[in-house]
This record gives C-alpha cells, sequence and structure tokens, in this order.
C-alpha cells in the first residue's frame, strides 16, 4: 500500500500525537473557544511547509495585519505566507445604512469566492489556513446551504492540491457539529481552569489542551495532551505512554557504593526499577539516592535529579558535606540537577523533560525528589496514574529510578511505608526511620521488599558522616516494636 | 431594455439593487423619496416598479397611486412584521408581495414577468 504523505503541523510535540503529521491534501479542523490557541496553531502549519511550497491564509475573522504582527512576535517565519484578508473593513461602521434588503449570502458569498478564487490560482498553495469557517456559516442560507458551500469549497481546495486547514470557533450559538463530519481531521483546543486547592497550595491553574478527536487514515495518540503558547509559539506535550516506549538493557545491579547496603540488597539495585526510598523528613532520603549517582558517575552513566522541594544551593552544600563530590560530578556534566516548579510546570511537561534527558542526553540514573513535590505538577489529577506512566516509560528505557517520599510521621506507633501508595509502582521500597534506643535517637535503614532478588530484611542502624553513609550491623536481636520506633527488649532476652 | 423604478429610501438596499438589476438587462432609475418617483412617472415611461415598504410611511399610498394612475405594475417589499403587509399592498394595487430578504434571482424574475406583462397592456390598448 502506498504511504501517504505526511507534513509537519510545525508542532513536534503534535506531529508526534499525530503519529508523524497531518496528511497531504486532506482537510483538518481545528476547534476550540476564544483565546484558545487555534489560530496560532494553524500559523506553525503554515510556517512548518517547506520553503519551496506556497501558502495561502484567508482572513475572516481578525485582521490580517494584527495575525501577522502577533505571529512575528512568537518568531514564526510566514515570508511564504500568501495573505487574503476577507475581513469586513473598517469602512462598515461609518457607513450610515447597512443594507437588508438581501441576505449577506447573496451580497457578500460571490465576492468572496471569486477572491478566493483569484488567490488561490495565483498562490497554487500546498497548504491553506481558512480562519474561520464560523464566519462563512453567517455568509449561508441554511444549514444545508453552509454544508454544501464549505464541503465544495474543501473539495475545491483538496482538488487544487492544498492541505486544509479550518479553524472553528465553538459556541452553543453556532455549534459546528455538521463541518465535523465533512473534515478528515478534527484537534479540539481548550482551556481548562482549575480551582485553587490545598494540594496547588490555594494557587488554583490554568491549561491550555489538545484532543486529536478525528484523523482519517492514520493513527494518533488519544487523549488530552497539555498544550503551551509562550514566546516561541505553540508547544505541545503528549500523554507519556510507556509501552511505546523502549530499549534494550542489561538486567544488571547498580552499586550504591556503601558495602552493607550492597549486602543488604543482595548486589545492589536492578537497572531498570523503581525504587521508593521513603522516611521522613531530614532522614537523609536526598543523601542515600546520590550515593547511587556518584557510583554511576564511576561507571561513566549519567544521571539527573529533579528536585522539587529542595534549593539546589543547599543539596550541593549537604552533598559536598557528606563526602560527594557533587560540584565536581556537576562540572563534568555527569550528574545534573533541575529545580522543577511543580506549579508552573505540568506533569506532561515533566514528563517531556525526563524524555529528552533520557533519549538525548543518555541518563541512566533519575532521582525525583520528592513524590509529594511532583504531586503538585499533576494538579489535581491522578497522581499514581502519571506516576505509573513516568516510571513505566523510564523502566522500558532501562534507568534506574529513585523515588523520595516523604512520610508525615517522625515516629509512629503505625508504621506507614509510603505517603501515597505508591509502593505497587516500585519494585523495591528502602524505609528510613528514627528510632530511640537507650534514650538515643538513632536512624534506620531497611528492605521492605526488593521484587527482583532476595534482600536481608534487618534494620540496621545507619549514620551519615563526612565521608558518607555508614551502615552498621543489624539493629540488636532481642528486641521488638522497631517498626513503630520504639524498640523494647523481648522477654528472652530480659531473662538472660 | 425594460425600464424599472425602485422605491427604496436605504441608499445601501437602493445600490445593492440597481447592481444586481443592471446585469440582468434593466435600465433602472431608483429614487429615495416619494415625491422624487411622483416627479419622474409624470416625465418618464416605466414598465415597472418595485417599492420597498420599510421606511415609507404615510405616503406609501400616494406613492401607489401615482403608480396606479400611469399605468405601471408594481410590487411591494414588505417586512416579516412590518407595518405594510401583503394583503394592504394588494389593496393599494400592488400586483404582490416579495417578502425581505429577497432573493436576487426572484426579484429579477418578478420585474421580468411584470416587464412582460406592462407591454402586453400596452400593445392591447
Amino acid at each position: 500500500m502506498e504511504e501517504l504523505l505526511r507534513i509537519s503541523t510545525g508542532v513536534p510535540g503534535l506531529d508526534m500525537v499525530l503519529n508523524g503529521g497531518l496528511l497531504a491534501q486532506r482537510s483538518y479542523l481545528i476547534r476550540g473557544g476564544p483565546g484558545t490557541g487555534k489560530t496560532t496553531l494553524g500559523l506553525h502549519c503554515l510556517a512548518a511547509m517547506p520553503k519551496n511550497k506556497r501558502t495561502l491564509f484567508l482572513g475572516l475573522s481578525e485582521p490580517v495585519e494584527r495575525i501577522v504582527r502577533d505571529a512575528q512576535a512568537q518568531g514564526l517565519d510566514l515570508s511564504d505566507v500568501a495573505w487574503c484578508d476577507l475581513t469586513t473593513s473598517k469602512d462598515a461602521f461609518f457607513e450610515g445604512e447597512s443594507y437588508d434588503i438581501f441576505s449577506p449570502a447573496e451580497v457578500e458569498r460571490k465576492p468572496m469566492t471569486q477572491q478566493i478564487i483569484r488567490m488561490i490560482e495565483q498562490v497554487k498553495p500546498a497548504c491553506v489556513l481558512i480562519d474561520s469557517l464560523t464566519q462563512l456559516r453567517y455568509l449561508s442560507a441554511n444549514s444545508y446551504d453552509f454544508r454544501k458551500q464549505t464541503l465544495a469549497l474543501i473539495k475545491y481546495l483538496n482538488d487544487q492540491g492544498a492541505t486544509v486547514l479550518a479553524t472553528s470557533e465553538t459556541s452553543i450559538e453556532a455549534p459546528d457539529d455538521d463541518v465535523q463530519f465533512i473534515v478528515d481531521g478534527i484537534l479540539e483546543v481548550d482551556f481548562q481552569h482549575g480551582a485553587a486547592t490545598r494540594r496547588n497550595e490555594g494557587r488554583g491553574f490554568a491549561g491550555r489542551g489538545i484532543t486529536a478527536v478525528k484523523f482519517r487514515g492514520s493513527n494518533f495518540a488519544p487523549g488530552r495532551h497539555e498544550l503551551l503558547i509562550g514566546d516561541h509559539g505553540v508547544q505541545v506535550f503528549p500523554r507519556l505512554v510507556p509501552a511505546e516506549h523502549g530499549q534494550r538493557f542489561i538486567a544488571e545491579t547498580i552499586s550504591s557504593g556503601i558495602d552493607e547496603l550492597d549486602r543488604i540488597t543482595h548486589g545492589g539495585l536492578h537497572r531498570g526499577t523503581v525504587t521508593v526510598i521513603t522516611g521522613p523528613s531530614g532522614v537523609g532520603k536526598t543523601t542515600l539516592a546520590v550515593h547511587y549517582m556518584k557510583e554511576a558517575a564511576k561507571r561513566g552513566e549519567r544521571s539527573v535529579i529533579f528536585s522539587f522541594d529542595e534549593g539546589l544551593a543547599t543539596l550541593i552544600h549537604r552533598s559536598e558535606s557528606v563526602g560527594i563530590p557533587m560540584q565536581m560530578m556537576l562540572a563534568d556534566g555527569i550528574l545534573q540537577t533541575i529545580a522543577v516548579e511543580p506549579l508552573s510546570m505540568s506533569a506532561d511537561q515533566f514528563a517531556h523533560l525526563v524524555r529528552q534527558k533520557v533519549e538525548h542526553e543518555q541518563v541512566r540514573v533519575v532521582l525525583i525528589d520528592s513524590v509529594r513535590g511532583y504531586g503538585l505538577s499533576v494538579r489535581g489529577e491522578d497522581l499514581v496514574l502519571h506516576l505509573h506512566a513516568l516510571c513505566g516509560y523510564l523502566k522500558n528505557m532501562g534507568v534506574t529510578v529513585l523515588l523520595n517520599d516523604e512520610t508525615d510521621a517522625i515516629m509512629d506507633q503505625a508504621f506507614h511505608p509510603t505517603s501515597v501508595g505508591v509502593s505497587y509502582l516500585a519494585s523495591g521500597v528502602i524505609y528510613l526511620r528514627y528510632v530511640a534506643i537507650d534514650n538515643r535517637l538513632c536512624r534506620a535503614l531497611g528492605v521492605l521488599k526488593i521484587r527482583t532478588s532476595d534482600f536481608e530484611n534487618t534494620q540496621h542502624e545507619f549514620q551519615i558522616t563526612r565521608h558518607g553513609i555508614v551502615i552498621g550491623a543489624a539493629l540488636q536481636s532481642g528486641t521488638h516494636g522497631l517498626l513503630p520506633g520504639i524498640p523494647r527488649m523481648s522477654r528472652a532476652s530480659e531473662q538472660q | 431594455m425594460p425600464h424599472i423604478a425602485l422605491l427604496e429610501n436605504n441608499s445601501s438596499n437602493l445600490k445593492l439593487m440597481v447592481e444586481a438589476l443592471i446585469p440582468a438587462g434593466f435600465e433602472v432609475n431608483g429614487f429615495r423619496e416619494v415625491s422624487e418617483l411622483l416627479a419622474a412617472l409624470g416625465s418618464a415611461h416605466f414598465d415597472a416598479a418595485l417599492l420597498d415598504a420599510a421606511g415609507i410611511g404615510a405616503e406609501f399610498t400616494d406613492a401607489c397611486s401615482g403608480l396606479r394612475e400611469h399605468g405601471v405594475p408594481f410590487i411591494v417589499v414588505v417586512a416579516a412584521r412590518g407595518s405594510i403587509d401583503n394583503e394592504q399592498a394588494l389593496r393599494q394595487g400592488s400586483a404582490g408581495s416579495l417578502e425581505r430578504p429577497l432573493s436576487i434571482r426572484g426579484m429579477i424574475n418578478v420585474l421580468h414577468s411584470l416587464s412582460d406583462l406592462s407591454k402586453t397592456w400596452q400593445q392591447s390598448s
């Protein structure tokens, strides 16, 4: 079967959603409410056409000069676009009387059609953007007439070899269901407002999204994908589907560089697995995770720390003070630390950033510090679902993932290994906690699970020294109540 | 070439009607006031007339009687909820009425029919 020619939308993320781009010489509807970015998205498509192809913009809604100015401000090169301004002249405002003897369809459609035909014949465009189709509706006698005219226009343009993009303003007053049947593809753009909640620290959120709802002749990534309009135009962040990604890797263990910990975990963590390091604030989760990165650096493997909570300067200072040469690792580029502001970066954007690090910079160990900070970026959506997708992707790519999970209780009778039920995502759970022994507050480390190998199931005291983490022997046998954090001598030990 | 009198007090409407009728083979004179139409009836021959009832008011009757006196068949444009309806137009001697918005093709066809009718009357008299 002959493969259909694809054209880029000019937005790499959207091309990924569309399985490589739009199919040439087909018709597409970009529909959405006001301010969702329909025109901007269409202009990206025009700008992305090869330089030897001409494109045409048919403006029916907004004055062309304003559109050009806005597009230039976003750095879009539209020098090969032919502009056809079909909007009402401002003179109409000054005309004393407007006509009402004939319908607009009778008066304005014919000259407009003639102007469009003239432009098409003159420009011979490879791609046409009609902005917007809604205006054409007002030039039709009725909905049947509109459908007939639209179908005829699209067919004419396709026959001339053009790919047709048309924007459509969705509203209750002027539904565009009829056009949706006509076109080959539909992209829906929206603007969602989220309420201020405790989870997003009372700031609320607002964000654009794009959904491909129809694409004849091609597969596409379903669901809503984040859409961002910034100083450099449109960006789309496709929702991560782990099954679509993967690469071969050796399922070997990777060392922490701490002999006792490697012994407890029977050789270390397995490559391409997720390990949750859980514990209360300040117990040493990040320090422990960074040890794995130090060892990765020795093997020449790149690591990245995504820090949602802690300032980078603090992280560097703290690591240096326990013998981890973070400054040097950063300078060598073997380690990257990225401070993520979760309230201004969505989960899809974050996943995109992670993908860049893995696929373009060959990062092999990733620390997400912390799960709670990451949770803010999902903006009220299901945290576990997003984390599941992200971790699934990283596992498929052979990346070793460390998730720092802060538990609330410093010392508690009830032992909660993780804060938000993420332990099922993990192949391994290492817990750190405080225990009181002989009126002394100690740090303890234990392993709750490692799916890929056996492990030692005793708790060990551990210390953070200026030479790094030191893990001692198993906590005194003959005690019980270690998990609640307040150990007591067992009866047998007392009798001895 | 049929000669048509148009009575239309909206200049934009009048311009569009003239632009539609001339390419269709009519000679057209447009009037924005009833007095202008009545004056022209004394000096020129018209085969048919089209009156837009909107905005004419009480002078509508004068315009109709003037056309009747000069034997010019005419048709009236009425609005769906206008003050002058089809029945009133017929009572004033109109050959019929057209409801706005008009179809350009429909308007041309009606005026051709009226002009033909007018010619037949002239030949028979």
